[in-house]
């Protein structure tokens, strides 16, 4: 398999993987999704690289990566739709004060994953003061204030 | 409300959301991490090489050599064929592997050296001797795959009795 086609079928799984997995895994950085992600780094880079050691091969695979990075972000501006389903959409968790139970347990975050995000981003301590919390497309919690 | 930006207002919140997609999303994504949970188990069990599915193997009419292979086997990746010999009073035996076969993968070690290879215009004679008193043991030859699907081959004692094998290689 040449170096194109091996970087893009890489890219591939690891897009469909990532997504499968969920948004939540990718925010969380504890040490172990830390290390996840160093581990996942070295598991490809063979199947990337292969046997093949030249400067032709390395280079053909990094301009084939970003290649498809800039391709799919073109596609995502023709076809809108296809957007939502490559990168996903953000949630409301909270909704005006009142905490939305099923799709807080379908995303898997937990009431203290919001009061987490609640102190760090807003410096709020309770739950009452939160107005809305929206899980964002990145994994990663926001929190908007009572007034 | 701006439907050109796909954002929506709810109560004073102005965000692009999509509860319909988002519940079809996690019926998919569910469904996506059932499918991963199958792909391991079946790892497991030797559907990508290297488990009870996978080992094969051979034997030939006279049961004097039997031949353990896997079925499955992965790209540039390095696989052994066993072979346990019987050779009977002789102190010689050889294995004929097929040109086809050879073409589509790489020996890479033969354990014990043969003492002579024969070739041929469709495929390669080994010829291994044991010194008087010894007791044939396993032969192992290690093969590495070159193509990707399926690689089939040939194999026997001779070029005239031979038995054929297939291996899938996955990319």
């Amino acid at each position: 398999m040449d170096p194109v086609m091996r970087a893009a079928a890489v890219y591939a799984v690891l897009l469909c993987v990532f997504r499968i997995a969920g948004r939540r895994t990718l925010a969380q950085m504890t040490n172990f999704d830390f290390i996840l992600l160093l581990i996942i780094s070295e598991a490809v880079q063979n199947a990337m690289i292969g046997n093949d050691y030249s400067l032709t091969n390395g280079a053909l695979v990094v301009v084939t990566l970003v290649g498809l990075d800039i391709f799919l972000s073109i596609v995502k501006q023709w076809v809108p739709a296809l957007e939502k389903w490559l990168d996903g959409l953000p949630t409301i968790l909270v909704d005006n004060g009142r905490l939305l139970n099923e799709r807080m347990s379908r995303a898997r975050v937990s009431e203290d994953d919001i009061l987490q995000a609640a102190r760090e981003k807003q410096g709020l301590r309770r739950m009452d003061q939160v107005k809305y919390a929206v899980l964002e497309i990145n994994g990663g919690i926001s929190i908007v204030p009572k007034p | 409300m701006d439907p050109s930006r796909g954002t929506a207002e709810r109560g004073d919140l102005e965000i692009q959301e999509d509860p319909g997609y988002q519940r079809l999303f996690w019926k998919i994504q569910r469904a996506g991490w059932v499918a991963m949970a199958l792909v391991v188990a079946a790892a497991l069990a030797g559907m990508f090489g290297g488990g009870p599915l996978s080992r094969a193997s051979l034997e030939d009419t006279q049961a004097s050599w039997r031949l353990e292979y896997e079925r499955f086997g992965r790209y540039e990746s390095v696989q052994p064929l066993r072979l346990d010999v019987h050779p009977g009073n002789s102190r010689q035996t050889s294995v004929w592997l097929d040109r086809g076969y050879l073409a589509d993968v790489r020996i890479d070690h033969i354990m014990p050296d043969p003492v002579r290879e024969e070739l041929s215009s469709d495929g390669i004679l080994y010829v291994f001797e044991w010194r008087p008193g010894e007791r044939p043991g396993r032969i192992t030859l290690s093969v590495t795959f070159e193509r990707i699907g399926l690689v089939k081959g040939r194999i026997g004692r001779t070029p005239s009795f031979t038995q054929a094998f297939s291996q899938f290689v996955y990319p």
